[in-house]
Formats: C-alpha cells, sequence, structure tokens
C-alpha cells in the first residue's frame, strides 16, 4: 500500500524529477568550471583571499576561493542549490496532505483501507526521494567536472560523498518540517507557504548568527548550522551533525504522523 | 439480520459547533437507507465518522460488524464511497486514476469495465487528463470507482450531483441492481426525488439531530393522496365530503380535486356510487412529508 502511495506521489512531481537534477548538474558543473580560472591563476584579490564576512555568513561560513573545495562547498550553500532542493522537498512534502485535502483527493483514498501513518509514510519517502534525485543530479554534474576540468579531481570523491550526504540529512529534515505543516493543514498555499518561510528563516537565522558575534549562539537553532560542506570537503569529520538532522527530521516525522493519525479530515 | 451500518449515540463537534448530537440508527444489510437533510444538517459529518474521515466526539460506530475506528481497515475493504464533493488528480487520466484508487483496495476492480460501458464513459474519455472533464464526467468516475470493487456496502454523499436526466436513471438502476445482488445502500441526499426512487428506509437529520426514521413509504403515499375525480354530471358531494380522510375539496365544474387521508376502500366504495369518467390518485411527494416532518418535528 505504502509503495503504491508513493510511486503515485513521485508520479505527481515526475517534471520536477526531471527538471530539478538537470538543474543541479548543470549548476554545479557551471560553478566547478567557472573555479578552473580562479584556481589555476591564484589572483591576489582581498575579495577572494578574506572574502567579506558577510559574503561568509551568507554562504555558511569561510569559504576557500582559491581551491575546488571551497568552490564546492559554495555551491552546495549557494542559494540557487538551497532553492532546487528546498524546491523539490516541499514540492512533495509540503502538499503531501494539504494539496490532497483542499483538491478533494484524500477522501477518496482514506476511505479505502489505508492506513493514514503508510499513506505520511510514503508521503515522507517521496519527499526523500525527490531530495536525492537533486542530489544525484548535482554529484553528476560535479562528476562530470572531475573528469573534465583541471584540478576538481583534487577533491577526494569520499569527502564529495558526505557532502552530499550531509545535504541529503539537511533537506530530508527540512521535507520532513514541510511534511508536519501540511499534516496539519487543509490548504496547499498556506501548507507551502509556512514550509517555505520556515526555511527561509532558518536560514536568516544562520546568517545573522554567523554575522553578529553577540547572537552567535542562535545558529545552533538553525538546521542549516549542522551541515557544513566546506569542512566536510576538508576531510573534516561529520561529528554530532548528522544525528542533529536525523534527530529533526524524525521528531517533525513523528509529530506528523501522530497528528495527521488523530486530525479531523474535513475541508 | 446483521447491521451493516450500527450507530449509537454519535455526537460530533468541532469546536463551539456541534455538527451531530446523539444520532442513533441502524440499517440492515441488504437495505437502502436513505439519509435527509438540508445543508448542513449533518449528514455528511456522519457519514465522514462512519469512514474513519472524523473522530466522533462520543458514540459508537459499527460498519458491517467491525467497530470504527478500531477495525476500520476490515469495515473499508468492504465499502464503496461517493463523497458529495470530491476532486481527481488533475494531471491523470480517468483511466489512471482508476486504476491508482483500485490498487488501494484489497478487492479487485472487477466491474469497472461493465460500469464505464454503462455510463458512457468511452476509452478516449478515460484516456484524457482529468482536467479536462465536466462536472457530469468526474461525477461519473466517481460513481465507477465507488462501485468498481463491487463493495458490499455503498456509501454516497449527493450521489447524483452534475449528472443528467438519463445518467440519473441509469444511477438509480444501478442502486436497484446492487440491492438486488445482496449490496447495501446508504445514500445521503437534499434531493428528495433521489430518495424517493432509490430508498426504503428514511433518516430525516435536522441541525444535527435525527428527527425521524421510519420506512420512506411512511413519509409518502400512504399518508395522503392528491385525487381529481372527472364525473359525468353535476351531483350532491356532501356524501363525498362527509367521508373520513376527505379535505380540501374543490368542485370545478366536473372536475372534483380533493385530499384523502387513510384506507382507500371506503374511498372506492363510495365512489362507485358517483357517475365517475375518470379518476387521478397521486401520492404524496416526499418532498410534501419531508417538510412536513421537518417543520412539523423538528421545531
Amino acid at each position: 500500500m505504502t509503495l503504491v502511495v508513493l510511486r503515485h506521489a513521485l508520479r505527481q512531481v515526475r517534471r520536477s524529477l526531471v527538471v530539478l537534477p538537470l538543474a543541479a548538474g548543470a549548476f554545479y558543473y557551471l560553478v566547478l568550471f567557472s573555479s578552473s580560472s580562479f584556481v589555476r591563476a591564484q589572483p591576489r584579490s582581498p575579495f577572494l583571499q578574506r572574502p567579506p564576512r558577510a559574503t561568509e555568513a551568507f554562504l555558511g561560513g569561510p569559504i576557500d576561493f582559491l581551491s575546488p573545495a571551497g568552490w564546492l562547498a559554495a555551491a552546495m550553500t549557494h542559494p540557487i542549490t538551497l532553492a532546487l532542493l528546498a524546491g523539490a522537498a516541499l514540492s512533495v512534502a509540503a502538499g503531501a496532505v494539504a494539496t490532497e485535502v483542499e483538491r478533494g483527493t484524500l477522501d477518496l483514498v482514506l476511505a479505502r483501507p489505508v492506513p493514514r501513518r503508510s499513506f505520511l509514510l510514503a508521503k515522507a519517502a517521496a519527499s526523500l526521494v525527490a531530495v536525492a534525485a537533486v542530489e544525484v543530479g548535482a554529484l553528476v554534474g560535479v562528476l562530470v567536472a572531475r573528469a573534465t576540468v583541471a584540478r576538481v579531481d583534487e577533491v577526494p570523491l569520499w569527502d564529495v560523498g558526505w557532502a552530499f550526504v550531509g545535504a541529503w540529512l539537511l533537506f530530508g529534515a527540512l521535507g520532513m518540517v514541510g511534511i508536519l505543516v501540511s499534516a496539519r493543514s487543509s490548504l496547499r498555499g498556506r501548507a507551502i507557504g509556512l514550509s517555505v518561510g520556515a526555511v527561509v528563516a532558518w536560514f536568516f537565522v544562520r546568517f545573522v548568527a554567523l554575522l553578529i558575534d553577540e547572537v552567535s549562539g542562535l545558529r545552533f537553532v538553525s538546521p542549516f548550522h549542522y551541515f557544513r560542506p566546506a569542512q566536510l570537503l576538508q576531510g573534516e569529520p561529520f561529528g554530532w551533525d548528522p544525528l542533529v538532522l536525523l534527530a529533526l527530521g524524525g521528531v517533525a516525522l513523528g509529530l506528523a504522523v501522530w497528528w495527521f493519525e488523530r486530525r479531523d479530515l474535513s475541508r | 439480520m446483521t447491521a451493516a451500518v450500527e450507530v449509537e449515540g454519535l455526537t460530533k463537534r468541532f469546536g463551539p459547533v456541534t455538527a451531530v448530537r446523539d444520532v442513533s440508527f441502524r440499517v440492515e444489510e441488504g437495505e437502502s437507507f436513505g439519509y435527509l437533510g438540508p445543508n448542513g444538517a449533518g449528514k455528511t459529518t456522519t457519514i465522514r465518522c462512519l469512514l474513519g474521515l472524523v473522530r466522533p466526539t462520543a458514540g459508537r460506530l459499527q460498519v458491517l460488524g467491525h467497530d470504527v475506528p478500531a477495525q476500520l481497515g476490515a469495515a473499508l475493504a468492504e465499502v464503496g464511497y461517493l463523497p458529495g464533493e470530491f476532486g481527481l488528480w488533475p494531471n491523470m487520466t480517468g483511466e489512471e486514476c482508476l486504476d491508482y484508487l483500485a490498487s488501494l483496495h484489497p478487492r479487485p476492480p472487477r466491474r469497472r469495465e461493465e460500469l464505464c460501458e454503462r455510463f458512457e464513459l468511452s476509452r478516449a474519455d478515460l484516456r484524457r487528463q482529468v482536467r479536462f472533464y465536466s462536472r457530469g464526467m468526474r461525477q461519473k468516475v466517481g460513481i465507477v470507482q465507488a462501485f468498481q470493487h463491487d463493495p458490499a456496502l455503498a456509501i454516497l454523499d449527493e450521489p447524483t450531483e452534475g449528472l443528467d436526466p438519463v445518467m440519473k436513471s441509469r444511477f438509480i438502476e444501478l442502486i436497484e441492481e446492487h440491492r438486488r445482488r445482496g449490496g447495501t445502500i446508504f445514500l445521503s441526499s437534499h434531493i428528495l426525488s433521489e430518495v424517493e426512487a432509490t430508498t426504503e428506509r428514511v433518516g430525516v437529520l435536522r441541525e444535527g439531530r435525527l428527527v425521524r426514521v421510519g420506512p420512506t413509504s411512511d413519509l409518502r403515499g400512504d399518508r395522503i393522496r392528491h385525487c381529481t375525480l372527472v364525473l359525468g354530471e353535476p351531483v350532491d358531494l356532501a356524501p363525498l365530503r362527509a367521508l373520513p380522510g376527505v379535505s380540501a375539496l374543490q368542485p370545478d365544474g366536473p372536475v372534483v380535486r380533493f385530499e384523502f387521508r387513510g384506507e382507500v376502500g371506503p374511498l372506492l366504495e363510495r365512489l362507485t356510487a358517483l357517475p365517475v369518467r375518470d379518476l387521478l390518485v397521486e401520492p404524496e411527494r416526499l418532498s410534501e412529508a419531508f417538510f412536513d416532518v421537518y417543520e412539523g418535528e423538528g421545531g
């Protein structure tokens, strides 16, 4: 039953599942392709040698623009990547319940012997698959760049893999937050708005925390803090970050199931 | 006899609003039961409680012997449901929607082909995306999805909305056929003619309270008949007027109209003494009885 709903949920976003990975792959390739001239020439521009703090805060921490790993880290925290991954996660997650309630299709599904829990878990799985699809697209872009762009292959594949796992965990967790919002909502627009709002707010909190020392402690409340590709691509260990992201996703999904099993489904 | 639907003391509150208050009724297996009431009376809320879509505030519900919500899965495995307002997945074809819904049900969709033929859903229609469907086409797909797995109990909420008269009559045939096969019908509607044509017992709901449950015929012809008499020559109508049950007698030349309640035997006996050229007896429409009950018992 769960597989049927999962297949159906993925089918509903099949165009996004083609377009978003292609866009992610193209973006990563372009970033790494652009990086080659900087890495080769090693320009002495103060901006590149010591980027402004706001730029670093925006990209999630110190970035080395003179190494391929730094450029890849910048690509992984770039707003375009965030938009692509958040789009993939939330297009399935935020609409999981709310869209079906609003459209009047949920009655048809749940008036069959489909447990609510299975329905929601299938939607959650679809959201994770959608994020994974975009990650795979991006990874293909990196692999093509490794094969065709000078010095990109200096970044160990293992570290690249871990960085992508970190991104998947972050956006998977954000997708579960979207599932939680959707499980409580009957309006698609509201569910998507709230979910996107939460993602933007967390991004902003991390940005402010990295920019202003007095509120630096705030970074811990943002899930974005627990995805640090620059460190991962330098070969630093994951630490507790994946556990925090797993816990966030798990708690959000658990709450979503709890609420969804108890709520009245009325339009 | 086993109850297909058993509701005891059902109450459902949405915050300060009580949608259904202490409703109790029973629908036997193989019966066709109409659930009547104006919009907002609580019909859909009752149905949603039966299907586990809404949690009752109080009360006990059983569908085909299964407790709801404790044994919801087992109950729903034998139910076909047509919601009053429903949507389909706009970027899917009618066929894909039916396939998806069939794949969520343990019973195979063995009646689909026959139902599509009956409701004139051609292969070409079913291969179009549902966003291009008219209201009537969507309703036909809704009917097919509710009956395609030949459910033991069909719960239908305003089932003929959007159907043209031909399709409505085919739908009524489908209901009759379903009952002949031993199936149960629970039909909620505010369209009285629909209930009149398809059910044998009705429950009347008013502001969340069940104000009347009884045979549809009790609400209809057994109570009052509209009679029109055409006489061959003028006669004294006093004996007819004096007959118990006769009221609203209005002579209009050779035509005499009156209403009659009660056993028809004495009326026919009295009429044999008159020069009757023609007689028309119309049963009371359910709508009249409904409003009679609705206003009398509710308010």
